[in-house]
Protein backbone atom coordinates (compact mmCIF):
# COMPACT_ATOMS: atom_id res chain seq x y z
CA UNK A 1 0.00 0.00 0.00
CA UNK A 2 3.06 2.47 0.96
CA UNK A 3 4.99 1.42 -2.36
CA UNK A 4 1.70 1.97 -4.38
CA UNK A 5 1.46 5.17 -2.45
CA UNK A 6 5.43 5.79 -3.38
CA UNK A 7 4.85 4.71 -7.19
CA UNK A 8 2.17 7.31 -7.31
CA UNK A 9 3.69 10.45 -6.13
CA UNK A 10 6.54 9.71 -8.54
CA UNK A 11 4.30 9.46 -11.67
CA UNK A 12 3.13 13.20 -10.65
CA UNK A 13 6.42 14.52 -9.50
CA UNK A 14 6.82 17.88 -11.73
CA UNK A 15 9.49 15.90 -13.89
CA UNK A 16 8.47 17.67 -17.49
CA UNK A 17 7.75 21.09 -15.76
CA UNK A 18 11.02 21.34 -13.99
CA UNK A 19 13.09 19.89 -17.49
CA UNK A 20 11.27 22.74 -19.65
CA UNK A 21 11.85 25.30 -16.89
CA UNK A 22 15.42 24.69 -16.99
CA UNK A 23 16.14 23.96 -20.87
CA UNK A 24 13.63 26.61 -22.23
CA UNK A 25 11.79 28.90 -20.09
CA UNK A 26 13.69 32.32 -19.84
CA UNK A 27 12.32 35.18 -18.07
CA UNK A 28 12.98 37.53 -14.91
CA UNK A 29 13.10 35.52 -11.71
CA UNK A 30 11.37 37.24 -8.52
CA UNK A 31 13.72 37.98 -5.67
CA UNK A 32 11.60 37.03 -2.52
CA UNK A 33 8.71 34.20 -2.64
CA UNK A 34 6.39 37.26 -1.54
CA UNK A 35 7.50 38.59 -4.86
CA UNK A 36 6.79 35.23 -6.42
CA UNK A 37 3.26 34.42 -5.10
CA UNK A 38 2.29 38.57 -5.98
CA UNK A 39 3.55 37.37 -9.89
CA UNK A 40 1.49 34.59 -9.52
CA UNK A 41 -1.74 36.33 -8.13
CA UNK A 42 -1.53 39.21 -10.32
CA UNK A 43 -1.14 36.79 -13.75
CA UNK A 44 -3.67 34.45 -12.58
CA UNK A 45 -6.50 37.78 -12.09
CA UNK A 46 -5.42 38.82 -15.48
CA UNK A 47 -5.63 35.08 -16.96
CA UNK A 48 -9.12 35.15 -15.70
CA UNK A 49 -10.25 38.62 -17.78
CA UNK A 50 -8.39 36.70 -20.57
CA UNK A 51 -10.56 34.02 -20.38
CA UNK A 52 -14.04 35.65 -20.09
CA UNK A 53 -12.76 37.92 -22.81
CA UNK A 54 -12.81 34.48 -24.62
CA UNK A 55 -16.18 33.55 -24.26
CA UNK A 56 -17.30 37.09 -24.86
CA UNK A 57 -15.52 36.93 -28.35
CA UNK A 58 -17.41 33.67 -29.46
CA UNK A 59 -20.61 35.83 -28.86
CA UNK A 60 -19.09 37.79 -32.01
CA UNK A 61 -18.35 35.04 -33.46
CA UNK A 62 -20.90 33.22 -33.42
CA UNK A 63 -23.29 36.10 -34.15
CA UNK A 64 -21.29 36.79 -37.42
CA UNK A 65 -22.52 33.34 -38.92
CA UNK A 66 -25.91 34.77 -38.89
CA UNK A 67 -25.87 36.65 -42.08
CA UNK A 68 -24.74 32.95 -43.98
CA UNK A 69 -27.46 30.94 -42.07
CA UNK A 70 -30.55 31.52 -44.24
CA UNK A 71 -28.44 30.38 -47.75
CA UNK A 72 -27.17 27.61 -46.28
CA UNK A 73 -31.03 26.23 -44.69
CA UNK A 74 -31.66 26.89 -48.55
CA UNK A 75 -29.40 24.30 -50.03
CA UNK A 76 -30.91 20.87 -51.63
CA UNK A 77 -27.72 18.81 -50.31
CA UNK A 78 -24.89 19.16 -47.68
CA UNK A 79 -21.87 17.17 -46.98
CA UNK A 80 -20.47 17.97 -43.44
CA UNK A 81 -17.55 16.56 -42.31
CA UNK A 82 -17.91 13.34 -40.28
CA UNK A 83 -18.80 15.51 -37.01
CA UNK A 84 -21.95 16.72 -37.73
CA UNK A 85 -22.47 14.13 -40.87
CA UNK A 86 -25.26 12.06 -38.43
CA UNK A 87 -27.58 15.12 -37.73
CA UNK A 88 -28.01 15.18 -41.92
CA UNK A 89 -28.97 11.29 -42.24
CA UNK A 90 -31.54 12.13 -39.59
CA UNK A 91 -33.07 15.23 -40.23
CA UNK A 92 -33.69 17.51 -43.44
CA UNK A 93 -30.62 19.79 -44.83
CA UNK A 94 -32.73 23.26 -43.05
CA UNK A 95 -33.65 20.75 -39.76
CA UNK A 96 -30.12 20.20 -39.71
CA UNK A 97 -28.73 23.53 -40.04
CA UNK A 98 -31.25 25.17 -38.00
CA UNK A 99 -30.16 22.73 -34.95
CA UNK A 100 -26.34 23.46 -35.34
CA UNK A 101 -26.46 26.77 -35.59
CA UNK A 102 -29.01 27.45 -32.90
CA UNK A 103 -26.79 25.39 -30.79
CA UNK A 104 -23.83 26.99 -31.62
CA UNK A 105 -25.08 30.29 -30.96
CA UNK A 106 -26.91 29.28 -28.04
CA UNK A 107 -24.35 27.90 -26.35
CA UNK A 108 -22.07 30.72 -26.76
CA UNK A 109 -24.06 33.16 -25.20
CA UNK A 110 -24.95 30.62 -22.18
CA UNK A 111 -20.90 29.93 -21.78
CA UNK A 112 -19.98 33.32 -21.91
CA UNK A 113 -21.93 34.03 -18.97
CA UNK A 114 -21.17 31.14 -16.58
CA UNK A 115 -17.54 30.52 -18.08
CA UNK A 116 -17.06 28.93 -15.17
CA UNK A 117 -19.20 26.20 -15.46
CA UNK A 118 -17.04 23.26 -17.02
CA UNK A 119 -20.80 22.06 -18.70
CA UNK A 120 -20.89 25.07 -20.24
CA UNK A 121 -17.36 24.82 -22.21
CA UNK A 122 -18.12 21.33 -22.94
CA UNK A 123 -21.21 22.40 -24.81
CA UNK A 124 -19.25 25.08 -26.56
CA UNK A 125 -16.74 23.14 -27.89
CA UNK A 126 -19.22 20.53 -29.12
CA UNK A 127 -21.32 23.15 -30.87
CA UNK A 128 -18.30 24.86 -32.47
CA UNK A 129 -16.97 21.25 -33.95
CA UNK A 130 -20.57 20.55 -35.59
CA UNK A 131 -20.71 24.47 -37.41
CA UNK A 132 -17.00 23.57 -38.12
CA UNK A 133 -17.66 19.79 -39.33
CA UNK A 134 -20.68 21.85 -41.59
CA UNK A 135 -19.16 25.13 -43.03
CA UNK A 136 -15.52 22.85 -44.22
CA UNK A 137 -17.79 20.43 -45.84
CA UNK A 138 -17.62 22.64 -48.96
CA UNK A 139 -14.73 21.67 -51.02
CA UNK A 140 -12.09 23.01 -48.97
CA UNK A 141 -11.44 22.97 -45.38
CA UNK A 142 -11.02 26.67 -44.08
CA UNK A 143 -8.89 26.91 -40.98
CA UNK A 144 -10.31 30.40 -39.54
CA UNK A 145 -11.54 28.57 -36.69
CA UNK A 146 -9.10 26.05 -35.60
CA UNK A 147 -7.36 27.34 -33.16
CA UNK A 148 -10.23 28.97 -31.70
CA UNK A 149 -11.64 25.24 -31.15
CA UNK A 150 -8.33 24.06 -29.69
CA UNK A 151 -7.92 26.57 -27.36
CA UNK A 152 -11.59 26.08 -26.16
CA UNK A 153 -11.10 22.55 -25.77
CA UNK A 154 -7.90 23.39 -23.20
CA UNK A 155 -9.93 25.77 -21.55
CA UNK A 156 -12.17 22.98 -20.65
CA UNK A 157 -9.45 21.66 -18.33
CA UNK A 158 -10.11 25.14 -16.19
CA UNK A 159 -10.61 24.30 -12.38
CA UNK A 160 -13.64 24.69 -11.08
CA UNK A 161 -15.19 28.22 -9.96
CA UNK A 162 -15.35 30.12 -8.43
CA UNK A 163 -12.65 31.46 -9.63
CA UNK A 164 -12.10 35.51 -8.44
CA UNK A 165 -10.36 35.58 -5.15
CA UNK A 166 -8.43 32.31 -5.46
CA UNK A 167 -6.85 31.52 -2.31
CA UNK A 168 -4.85 28.31 -3.21
CA UNK A 169 -1.51 28.84 -4.98
CA UNK A 170 -1.96 25.21 -6.52
CA UNK A 171 -5.33 25.99 -8.11
CA UNK A 172 -3.89 29.55 -9.47
CA UNK A 173 -0.91 27.68 -10.99
CA UNK A 174 -3.02 25.00 -12.66
CA UNK A 175 -5.44 27.74 -14.23
CA UNK A 176 -2.47 29.40 -14.96
CA UNK A 177 -1.04 26.19 -16.52
CA UNK A 178 -4.10 25.84 -18.79
CA UNK A 179 -3.55 29.28 -20.14
CA UNK A 180 -0.06 28.47 -20.71
CA UNK A 181 -1.20 24.71 -22.62
CA UNK A 182 -3.06 27.31 -24.90
CA UNK A 183 -0.15 29.82 -25.72
CA UNK A 184 1.79 26.50 -26.85
CA UNK A 185 -1.50 25.67 -28.74
CA UNK A 186 -1.71 28.76 -31.00
CA UNK A 187 2.07 29.39 -31.41
CA UNK A 188 2.33 25.40 -32.12
CA UNK A 189 0.60 26.28 -35.69
CA UNK A 190 2.02 29.13 -36.33
CA UNK A 191 5.35 27.06 -36.07
CA UNK A 192 4.19 24.44 -38.66
CA UNK A 193 2.58 27.35 -40.92
CA UNK A 194 6.77 28.34 -40.68
CA UNK A 195 8.49 24.89 -40.59
CA UNK A 196 6.46 23.74 -43.79
CA UNK A 197 7.39 26.95 -45.44
CA UNK A 198 11.33 25.99 -44.99
CA UNK A 199 10.99 22.44 -45.20
CA UNK A 200 9.32 23.06 -49.09
CA UNK A 201 11.90 25.94 -49.83
CA UNK A 202 14.54 23.49 -48.86
CA UNK A 203 13.62 20.95 -51.30
CA UNK A 204 13.06 23.22 -53.97
CA UNK A 205 16.06 24.94 -53.17
CA UNK A 206 17.84 21.40 -53.66
CA UNK A 207 16.05 20.96 -56.59
CA UNK A 208 16.38 23.84 -58.41
CA UNK A 209 12.90 24.97 -58.47
CA UNK A 210 11.41 27.99 -57.81
CA UNK A 211 10.31 27.71 -54.40
CA UNK A 212 9.91 30.12 -51.03
CA UNK A 213 13.44 30.96 -51.15
CA UNK A 214 13.50 32.47 -54.54
CA UNK A 215 12.95 36.60 -55.35
CA UNK A 216 10.17 35.77 -57.18
CA UNK A 217 8.41 33.77 -54.85
CA UNK A 218 5.97 36.20 -52.59
CA UNK A 219 4.92 38.30 -55.86
CA UNK A 220 4.20 35.01 -57.62
CA UNK A 221 2.05 33.70 -54.42
CA UNK A 222 0.29 37.16 -54.53
CA UNK A 223 -0.32 37.33 -58.01
CA UNK A 224 -1.77 34.13 -58.14
CA UNK A 225 -3.92 35.01 -55.11
CA UNK A 226 -5.13 38.46 -56.27
CA UNK A 227 -6.56 36.64 -60.16
CA UNK A 228 -8.12 33.55 -58.51
CA UNK A 229 -11.03 35.12 -56.87
CA UNK A 230 -10.79 38.60 -58.64
CA UNK A 231 -10.06 40.41 -55.46
CA UNK A 232 -9.23 44.04 -54.96
CA UNK A 233 -6.30 44.68 -52.17
CA UNK A 234 -4.58 47.99 -51.01
CA UNK A 235 -1.25 46.47 -51.59
CA UNK A 236 -1.56 43.50 -53.37
CA UNK A 237 -0.64 44.81 -57.06
CA UNK A 238 2.21 46.60 -55.22
CA UNK A 239 3.59 43.65 -54.00
CA UNK A 240 2.74 41.38 -57.08
CA UNK A 241 5.01 43.76 -59.09
CA UNK A 242 8.10 44.57 -56.56
CA UNK A 243 10.28 41.09 -55.96
CA UNK A 244 12.59 42.63 -53.60
CA UNK A 245 10.30 44.22 -50.45
CA UNK A 246 8.11 41.33 -50.61
CA UNK A 247 10.85 38.35 -50.47
CA UNK A 248 12.42 40.41 -47.16
CA UNK A 249 9.26 40.12 -45.49
CA UNK A 250 8.29 36.72 -46.43
CA UNK A 251 11.61 35.66 -45.17
CA UNK A 252 10.77 37.83 -42.19
CA UNK A 253 7.42 36.03 -42.06
CA UNK A 254 9.04 32.93 -42.32
CA UNK A 255 11.38 33.05 -38.71
CA UNK A 256 8.59 34.81 -37.48
CA UNK A 257 6.17 31.83 -37.71
CA UNK A 258 8.67 29.30 -37.24
CA UNK A 259 10.26 30.03 -34.05
CA UNK A 260 6.87 30.90 -32.47
CA UNK A 261 6.45 27.70 -30.49
CA UNK A 262 9.97 28.97 -28.70
CA UNK A 263 7.83 31.90 -27.40
CA UNK A 264 5.84 29.96 -25.39
CA UNK A 265 8.68 29.75 -22.68
CA UNK A 266 9.52 33.94 -23.44
CA UNK A 267 7.37 35.26 -21.76
CA UNK A 268 9.29 38.72 -22.04
CA UNK A 269 9.34 38.27 -25.76
CA UNK A 270 4.99 37.28 -25.74
CA UNK A 271 4.07 40.87 -26.28
CA UNK A 272 6.16 41.86 -28.86
CA UNK A 273 5.95 38.47 -30.63
CA UNK A 274 2.27 38.62 -30.37
CA UNK A 275 2.06 42.62 -32.31
CA UNK A 276 4.05 40.90 -34.49
CA UNK A 277 2.14 37.64 -35.73
CA UNK A 278 -0.76 40.41 -35.67
CA UNK A 279 0.89 42.57 -38.05
CA UNK A 280 1.62 39.62 -40.22
CA UNK A 281 -2.23 39.16 -39.94
CA UNK A 282 -2.42 42.78 -40.89
CA UNK A 283 -0.10 42.63 -43.77
CA UNK A 284 -2.01 39.56 -45.15
CA UNK A 285 -5.35 41.62 -45.64
CA UNK A 286 -3.87 44.59 -47.10
CA UNK A 287 -1.77 42.51 -49.57
CA UNK A 288 -3.93 39.38 -49.82
CA UNK A 289 -7.53 40.34 -49.22
CA UNK A 290 -8.30 37.79 -46.13
CA UNK A 291 -7.36 37.60 -42.78
CA UNK A 292 -7.91 35.14 -40.04
CA UNK A 293 -9.72 37.49 -37.63
CA UNK A 294 -9.92 34.76 -34.95
CA UNK A 295 -6.17 34.56 -35.07
CA UNK A 296 -5.64 38.08 -34.37
CA UNK A 297 -7.72 38.25 -31.33
CA UNK A 298 -6.02 35.00 -29.86
CA UNK A 299 -2.74 36.24 -30.08
CA UNK A 300 -4.00 39.38 -29.01
CA UNK A 301 -5.32 38.04 -26.17
CA UNK A 302 -2.73 35.35 -25.23
CA UNK A 303 0.85 37.05 -26.22
CA UNK A 304 -0.10 40.57 -26.66
CA UNK A 305 -2.49 40.78 -22.97
CA UNK A 306 -0.14 37.53 -21.78
CA UNK A 307 -0.84 37.20 -18.23
CA UNK A 308 3.02 35.93 -17.87
CA UNK A 309 4.62 38.58 -19.62
CA UNK A 310 6.56 41.33 -16.94
CA UNK A 311 5.29 44.70 -16.70
CA UNK A 312 8.41 45.96 -17.98
CA UNK A 313 10.73 44.43 -20.17
CA UNK A 314 14.56 45.88 -20.83
CA UNK A 315 15.41 45.65 -24.55
CA UNK A 316 19.05 43.80 -24.00
CA UNK A 317 16.76 41.12 -21.67
CA UNK A 318 14.50 41.22 -24.86
CA UNK A 319 17.20 40.49 -27.55
CA UNK A 320 18.87 37.79 -25.89
CA UNK A 321 15.67 35.65 -25.60
CA UNK A 322 14.81 35.99 -29.10
CA UNK A 323 14.67 32.63 -30.80
CA UNK A 324 18.67 31.57 -31.82
CA UNK A 325 19.91 34.30 -30.62
CA UNK A 326 19.65 32.96 -26.80
CA UNK A 327 20.76 29.53 -28.01
CA UNK A 328 23.86 30.93 -29.69
CA UNK A 329 24.26 33.36 -26.92
CA UNK A 330 23.99 30.42 -23.96
CA UNK A 331 26.77 28.48 -26.21
CA UNK A 332 29.16 31.47 -26.10
CA UNK A 333 28.34 32.12 -22.10
CA UNK A 334 28.78 28.46 -21.73
CA UNK A 335 32.35 28.53 -23.70
CA UNK A 336 33.57 31.48 -22.04
CA UNK A 337 32.91 29.79 -18.51
CA UNK A 338 34.96 26.62 -19.15
CA UNK A 339 37.65 28.70 -21.15
CA UNK A 340 37.63 30.71 -17.64
CA UNK A 341 37.85 27.45 -15.45
CA UNK A 342 40.63 26.13 -17.84
CA UNK A 343 42.32 29.41 -17.30
CA UNK A 344 41.66 29.13 -13.33
CA UNK A 345 42.97 25.57 -13.18
CA UNK A 346 46.25 25.96 -15.12
CA UNK A 347 49.23 25.61 -13.88
CA UNK A 348 51.25 28.61 -13.91
CA UNK A 349 53.67 28.69 -16.92
CA UNK A 350 57.25 29.49 -16.30
CA UNK B 1 1.06 21.08 -8.42
CA UNK B 2 0.35 17.30 -9.82
CA UNK B 3 -2.09 18.42 -12.01
CA UNK B 4 -0.07 21.38 -13.32
CA UNK B 5 2.21 18.56 -14.40
CA UNK B 6 -0.17 16.38 -15.91
CA UNK B 7 -1.67 19.14 -17.75
CA UNK B 8 2.11 19.74 -19.14
CA UNK B 9 2.24 16.00 -20.15
CA UNK B 10 -0.82 16.70 -22.06
CA UNK B 11 0.35 19.45 -23.75
CA UNK B 12 3.45 17.79 -24.83
CA UNK B 13 1.66 14.38 -26.06
CA UNK B 14 -0.70 17.14 -28.06
CA UNK B 15 2.11 18.70 -29.36
CA UNK B 16 3.77 15.58 -30.54
CA UNK B 17 0.62 13.96 -32.29
CA UNK B 18 -0.56 17.09 -33.61
CA UNK B 19 2.59 16.99 -35.44
CA UNK B 20 2.35 13.65 -36.54
CA UNK B 21 -1.03 13.75 -37.91
CA UNK B 22 0.00 17.12 -39.80
CA UNK B 23 2.91 15.57 -41.33
CA UNK B 24 1.71 12.30 -42.06
CA UNK B 25 -1.98 14.16 -43.54
CA UNK B 26 -0.61 16.99 -45.29
CA UNK B 27 -3.01 17.96 -47.92
CA UNK B 28 -5.46 15.16 -47.25
CA UNK B 29 -6.19 17.22 -43.47
CA UNK B 30 -8.14 14.84 -40.95
CA UNK B 31 -10.95 16.65 -39.50
CA UNK B 32 -10.65 18.33 -36.99
CA UNK B 33 -6.56 18.98 -37.82
CA UNK B 34 -5.04 20.77 -40.27
CA UNK B 35 -1.62 20.43 -41.33
CA UNK B 36 -1.14 24.34 -41.45
CA UNK B 37 0.62 23.90 -44.80
CA UNK B 38 0.29 27.55 -46.19
CA UNK B 39 1.78 29.41 -49.16
CA UNK B 40 4.20 26.83 -49.07
CA UNK B 41 4.80 26.02 -52.81
CA UNK B 42 4.81 28.85 -55.25
CA UNK B 43 3.46 28.66 -58.43
CA UNK B 44 4.89 28.39 -61.51
CA UNK B 45 5.48 31.94 -63.62
CA UNK B 46 3.37 29.81 -66.55
CA UNK B 47 0.32 28.07 -64.88
CA UNK B 48 -3.07 26.95 -65.87
CA UNK B 49 -6.58 26.84 -64.20
CA UNK B 50 -9.62 26.24 -64.47
CA UNK B 51 -13.15 28.27 -64.50
CA UNK B 52 -16.71 28.17 -65.25
CA UNK B 53 -17.63 30.45 -68.64
CA UNK B 54 -21.37 31.45 -67.73
CA UNK B 55 -23.11 31.48 -71.60
CA UNK B 56 -26.80 32.28 -70.36
CA UNK B 57 -28.69 32.84 -66.78
CA UNK B 58 -31.43 34.14 -65.64
CA UNK B 59 -30.67 36.53 -62.51
CA UNK B 60 -27.13 37.38 -63.43
CA UNK B 61 -26.51 41.13 -63.81
CA UNK B 62 -23.22 40.95 -66.03
CA UNK B 63 -22.33 41.30 -69.62
CA UNK B 64 -22.44 37.83 -70.88
CA UNK B 65 -20.14 35.60 -71.41
CA UNK B 66 -19.06 35.63 -68.40
CA UNK B 67 -15.80 33.77 -65.87
CA UNK B 68 -17.06 32.54 -62.60
CA UNK B 69 -14.73 35.01 -60.92
CA UNK B 70 -15.76 37.73 -62.49
CA UNK B 71 -19.77 37.34 -61.02
CA UNK B 72 -19.25 38.34 -57.73
CA UNK B 73 -20.89 34.82 -56.77
CA UNK B 74 -18.87 34.05 -54.35
CA UNK B 75 -19.90 34.51 -50.87
CA UNK B 76 -17.52 36.42 -48.14
CA UNK B 77 -14.78 33.87 -46.55
CA UNK B 78 -16.12 30.79 -49.47
CA UNK B 79 -13.92 32.54 -52.05
CA UNK B 80 -11.16 29.74 -51.52
CA UNK B 81 -13.79 26.86 -51.20
CA UNK B 82 -15.61 28.04 -54.61
CA UNK B 83 -11.96 28.32 -56.15
CA UNK B 84 -10.80 24.89 -55.01
CA UNK B 85 -14.00 22.90 -56.20
CA UNK B 86 -13.63 24.42 -59.86
CA UNK B 87 -10.26 22.78 -59.73
CA UNK B 88 -11.30 19.83 -58.64
CA UNK B 89 -13.91 19.50 -61.11
CA UNK B 90 -11.88 20.61 -63.85
CA UNK B 91 -8.88 17.95 -62.95
CA UNK B 92 -11.53 15.24 -63.02
CA UNK B 93 -13.62 16.24 -65.95
CA UNK B 94 -10.05 16.46 -68.07
CA UNK B 95 -9.05 12.75 -66.58
CA UNK B 96 -12.32 11.33 -67.75
CA UNK B 97 -13.66 9.81 -64.41
CA UNK B 98 -17.36 10.98 -65.99
CA UNK B 99 -19.27 9.10 -62.72
CA UNK B 100 -16.74 11.87 -60.39
CA UNK B 101 -17.08 14.71 -62.67
CA UNK B 102 -20.86 14.36 -62.68
CA UNK B 103 -21.18 14.41 -58.90
CA UNK B 104 -18.77 17.49 -58.42
CA UNK B 105 -20.81 19.01 -61.07
CA UNK B 106 -24.11 18.61 -59.71
CA UNK B 107 -22.22 19.87 -56.27
CA UNK B 108 -20.74 22.90 -57.64
CA UNK B 109 -24.04 23.89 -59.55
CA UNK B 110 -26.32 23.53 -56.20
CA UNK B 111 -23.98 25.22 -54.08
CA UNK B 112 -22.44 27.95 -56.19
CA UNK B 113 -25.42 28.46 -59.16
CA UNK B 114 -28.76 27.10 -58.48
CA UNK B 115 -28.68 29.24 -55.25
CA UNK B 116 -28.90 32.29 -57.08
CA UNK B 117 -29.20 31.79 -60.79
CA UNK B 118 -31.31 29.52 -62.45
CA UNK B 119 -31.46 28.05 -66.40
CA UNK B 120 -27.95 28.49 -66.58
CA UNK B 121 -25.65 27.73 -69.24
CA UNK B 122 -22.23 27.12 -68.77
CA UNK B 123 -18.73 26.20 -70.32
CA UNK B 124 -16.22 24.42 -68.22
CA UNK B 125 -12.96 26.01 -69.18
CA UNK B 126 -9.34 25.51 -69.02
CA UNK B 127 -6.90 28.75 -69.32
CA UNK B 128 -3.03 28.72 -69.37
CA UNK B 129 -1.68 32.13 -68.45
CA UNK B 130 1.44 34.09 -67.07
CA UNK B 131 0.66 34.75 -63.77
CA UNK B 132 2.99 38.42 -64.16
CA UNK B 133 0.48 39.02 -67.32
CA UNK B 134 -2.49 37.98 -65.92
CA UNK B 135 -2.46 39.68 -62.54
CA UNK B 136 -2.24 43.27 -64.79
CA UNK B 137 -5.00 41.74 -66.98
CA UNK B 138 -7.49 39.14 -65.88
CA UNK B 139 -8.69 37.91 -69.15
CA UNK B 140 -5.47 37.84 -70.76
CA UNK B 141 -4.77 34.17 -71.11
CA UNK B 142 -2.48 32.04 -73.83
CA UNK B 143 -4.98 29.66 -74.37
CA UNK B 144 -8.53 28.89 -73.49
CA UNK B 145 -10.04 25.28 -74.28
CA UNK B 146 -13.36 24.48 -73.39
CA UNK B 147 -13.69 21.01 -71.92
CA UNK B 148 -17.49 21.03 -71.87
CA UNK B 149 -20.70 22.53 -72.07
CA UNK B 150 -23.32 22.17 -69.41
CA UNK B 151 -26.65 23.70 -68.49
CA UNK B 152 -28.89 23.82 -65.36
CA UNK B 153 -32.74 23.79 -64.78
Amino acid sequence: MAQDATSRSRATEPVLTRFLERRLWSTDSQSTLHDSVAFQRRSYERATTIVRVFYGLSILWAVQTIAAWPAYARLQQAHPLWPAHWWFDWFSVRNGVNLIFWAYLGTSIVVALVPEQRLARIAYSFALLQYMAFVNGFDKINANLHGWFFVSVFLIFLPRGPWPGQRRVATRQYFLTVIWATQVTVLLFYSLTGIWKIHDGFFDLIHGKTGVFSFNAFSYIVASSLFRTNIDTVLGHYFAKTVFVGWVLFIGTMYLESSSLIIAFRPRLQRLWGIGLILFHVGTQLVMGFTFPQNIALVGLLLVASPFAPDRVRFKDAFFDLPWVHLISRRIAVLRRRSTQARAFAPASE
Amino acid sequence: MRRSEWLVRVVLVFCVVYGAIAIQDRGHEKFPFFAWDLFSTVPKQHNADYSVRILQADGLRVPLPVYFEQTQLYQPLKEGQGYHALQLLGQVTAKGDALRAAILRKRFEQTYLSNVLSHVRYQLVRRIFDIRTRVECLHCFISEKVIGTYSTR
